[in-house]
């Protein structure tokens, strides 16, 4: 095994060390305490929520976008660096005193809570886990990539191992979920994608030289227009770019389950601060990284590598052993944290609440376990043969999600009128459009993105049918009073809020 | 500037800027989200009344870009 | 009654085979169980004078139908090895401490009208009174919330208990939750503050056993 292997190894090892030191020194609260950010304040939560953020994507994906077709891949970027705030500051407080007050833990129940109707589950949660199985997908095959690549193993071998390691992370995850593992990953990670840039400024002779260097392979890299210059552009295509990372982040469950959770608001909002600091940083890194490639490494076969290549290139080989670790953990949690909201929202949103509606505990998780690994076969199925671009899969799930999900969310805690009909058409035709815009190829025939296409059907949809159904299908008058006192929140003097238990919004007598 | 197309540097600093503003007014506009926080002996969970549950997934907020 | 049918009533004509729990958001048979308070009227008052110093106000007691459910959560490791799991400290308050394995015992608090549930830490104590007064507190509640079936009662307690005990653990660890008691019908016990300062007239409910607050409406009084 190479150098780079070794410290592989060792680094899981040392993970996996920490994880059971901690469990067996009894600090079974730690998940619970550190959430909290009593001691660690919001520059360390943010620190950690990095860990989790940073995924295959960042390193395969945004590298290979980046490496053919130059600065045009920053649109991505440019969405990117303000999704967290975006979501936080349009969803966040609403959705988490709306989620009180009807009594929901999932997202998707929030959903049919606000929109009372099974069909909404019925959409919703298939539209989810599809979704969801994509983006595992995209993240088996960066872990597979990049074991491949710093191993030696062949693709298909490095594929099972890493699809193996993330099942097996899921099912025993719990136990090394503690937060010291979270932090150290992102320290090496942000030191690594750090060390990375600079290693490859210093070894194109700063950015001005690689830029102009650049430059010289095909002037047009140095727009944001495409490598085929302004006359090709698609503006429909830009502006997707945009929205997916920005907007459609919005529509990721396992994104928005977490305002439900938010029990300390001001740390949220705080961390947002120190997150968008960080995203400034390192969110256009490995883009820009990819561009230098083409300089560093001009005959790269597959361009998904170009910032694993150029890390090996410029970095020392330990460093690479260990930024590899970090990367390869941040797939892992990033999939497991997915897998494990597809299991439950397959026990939860689908086979409990059609099916078996007294399916005991023991079950649900043995539903939620099966679903994990068939999703994970079908997955390594699919990804051995004749693997997808990293980079298309997850901008495709986040279309697709976002498409469907984001208007339905933003209008259930900001407009009293979207009815049960109007959301389950937006869902419908969020989805359809995206998807069939997608896979028929309309995208170059018309320069529109389908997320510009998905999010526009879905939004009209939504409004349109919402208002034209508002006789036959009103809102329930349970949750109209719910809009009512989440909308409360603005009106009331901070210090009286102060410690406010909104639960108990559902006991307030009538004659109160 | 550093080699780009002036149209290029005004785009990649540019939208950034706006994201910073747009971060900066909220976190004016949000400056009484601290009156929500759950007040700190609720999150020892050691009282005497019922506790508030959390939902049943490990949640993460996810403040950073997503991808 | 309602003229809206609410997510509870979708499921009800949904064809279900479900045999267990009422069709019907049930009321309840047997004496419910009025929680004694652990708030007193006057520290409820104190509750509202902090918020609005100087005021002049008035409390009264009001009562919230909940029901009660007892379940005991044994976990195992995926290996079979019995763990003793201690839960979270939010219910290892209740003194039981280290899980023996045999079982944690937890309380469950369902609210009747929103179906949010609640682990208490604490051993529910109160009088029994008769079932009718219980049917009325459900009338006398605010919202035509969705009033979930004693059905989806249990299996709201049944899906929040593990996630106090299984925290930390994901798939690998299962959980045997035993119902050691059916749902019960119990009221809990709040406070209705109304009052008034020179600035402000406003009306709180204080929980009336842990002394959190809740604004129920607030008026500005003073022209500016």
């Amino acid at each position: 095994m190479n150098l780079e292997t070794w410290f592989l190894v060792i680094y899981f090892i040392a993970m996996v060390g920490i994880g059971v030191w901690t469990l067996k020194i009894g600090n079974k609260d730690s998940e619970g305490y550190l959430l909290g950010g009593r001691s660690l304040g919001p520059a360390v939560t943010a620190l950690r929520l990095q860990s989790s953020s940073m995924s295959g994507y960042m390193f395969l994906g945004a590298g290979s976008l980046a490496y053919t077709k130059g600065y045009f891949s920053l649109w991505y970027a440019m969405g990117d660096i303000g999704g967290g705030v975006l979501n936080l500051s349009i969803l966040g407080r609403r959705m988490r005193k709306l989620s009180q007050i009807l009594g929901s833990l999932t997202s998707i129940e929030y959903l049919e809570h606000r929109y009372p109707s099974p069909w909404i589950r019925a959409i919703a949660a298939p539209v989810a886990v599809f979704c969801i199985f994509f983006y595992v997908m995209s993240q088996f095959i960066a872990g597979g990539r990049g074991l491949e690549m710093v191993t030696g193993i062949p693709y298909a071998w490095a594929l099972l191992i890493a699809v193996g390691v993330i099942v097996f992370y899921t099912f025993l995850g719990g136990y090394l979920a503690v937060a010291y593992t979270d932090f150290v990953q992102a320290i090496i990670m942000l030191i690594g994608m750090v060390w990375i840039l600079i290693g490859t400024m210093q070894a194109v002779g700063g950015w001005t030289a690689g830029n102009n260097a650049v430059g010289e392979i095909n002037p047009n890299l140095l727009t944001m227009w495409g490598p085929d210059g302004f006359g090709s552009v698609q503006w429909g295509v830009i502006i997707g770019a945009v929205l997916v990372f920005s907007i459609g982040y919005m529509g990721w469950p396992h994104v928005n389950v977490s305002h439900m959770a938010m029990k300390r608001p001001s740390v949220a909002r705080t961390a947002s601060m120190y997150a968008t600091g960080f995203n400034l940083l390192f969110i256009p890194a490995p883009y820009i990284v990819g561009i230098m490639a083409l300089i560093l490494l001009p005959n790269l076969d597959n361009p998904e590598l170009a910032v694993f290549q150029v890390a090996d290139t410029v970095l020392p080989n330990f460093a690479v052993g260990i930024v590899m670790a970090g990367i390869m953990a941040a797939i892992m949690s990033t999939a497991d944290a997915l897998l494990l909201q597809s299991g439950t929202i397959a026990s939860q949103d689908l086979f409990q609440r059609f099916i078996k509606k007294d399916m005991s505990d023991s079950q649900s998780v043995w539903v939620s376990r099966f679903t994990v690994l068939i999703l994970a076969i079908i997955g390594y199925i699919v990804a051995v043969n004749d693997p997808p671009a990293v980079a298309e899969v997850v901008i495709f799930s986040t279309t697709v999600l976002g498409a469907a999900f984001v208007p339905v969310y933003v209008a259930a805690a900001w407009w009293k009128k979207a009815n049960v009909p109007g959301a389950i058409s937006s869902m419908v035709l969020g989805t359809v459009s995206s998807v069939v815009w997608q896979l028929t190829g309309l995208v170059d025939v018309t320069g529109v993105d389908p997320m510009g296409i998905g999010i526009v059907c879905s939004t009209l949809a939504l409004i349109l049918v919402s208002l034209a159904t508002q006789k036959s299908h009103p809102v329930p008058a349970h949750v109209v009073a719910a809009l009512k006192e989440t909308d409360k929140i603005g009106a009331i003097p901070a210090h009286m809020l102060t410690g406010q238990n909104d639960a108990l919004a559902a006991q307030v007598p009538k004659d109160a | 500037m550093f080699g780009l197309p002036a149209a290029t540097v005004a785009i990649i600093f540019g939208i950034p800027a706006i994201w910073v503003i747009y971060t900066l007014v909220f976190v004016y506009l949000s400056r009484g989200w601290k009156a929500e926080d759950v007040a700190e002996d609720k999150l020892t969970a050691g009282g005497s009344g019922p506790t508030t549950s959390a939902p049943g997934h490990r949640s993460e907020p996810e403040n950073g870009g997503m991808a | 009654m309602r003229e809206q049918p609410g997510p509870g009533a979708d499921r009800r004509e949904e064809p279900s085979d479900q045999t267990t729990g009422a069709a019907q958001p049930a009321g309840v048979t047997e004496p419910a169980l009025r929680l004694t308070p652990h708030i007193t009227d006057a520290e409820a008052l104190a509750v509202f004078a902090r918020k609005l110093p100087g005021a002049q106000a008035e409390v009264r007691q009001v009562i919230h139908p909940f029901w009660r459910t007892v379940l005991s959560a044994r976990t195992r490791g995926i290996f079979g090895r019995s763990r003793k799991k201690s839960l979270s400290s939010g219910a290892a308050g209740a003194g039981a401490g280290s899980g023996p394995g045999v079982g944690q015992r937890m309380n469950v608090l369902v609210n009747a009208y929103s179906g949010k549930g609640f682990i208490a830490d604490f051993e529910p104590i109160g009088t029994p009174v008769d079932a009718a007064v219980w049917d009325a507190a459900l009338e006398a509640s605010d919202q035509a919330g969705p009033r979930p079936s004693l059905f989806e009662v249990s299996r709201t307690a049944r899906s929040l208990v593990p996630t106090k005990v299984l925290k930390t653990v994901k798939l690998g660890m299962g959980i045997t939750l035993d119902e050691a008691a059916p749902p019960r019908g119990i009221l809990k016990p709040n406070w209705i503050v109304t009052g008034a300062n020179e600035k402000f007239a406003a009306t709180i409910l204080v929980d009336g056993l842990d002394s959190s607050h809740y604004i129920v409406r607030v008026e500005k009084l003073e022209q500016d």
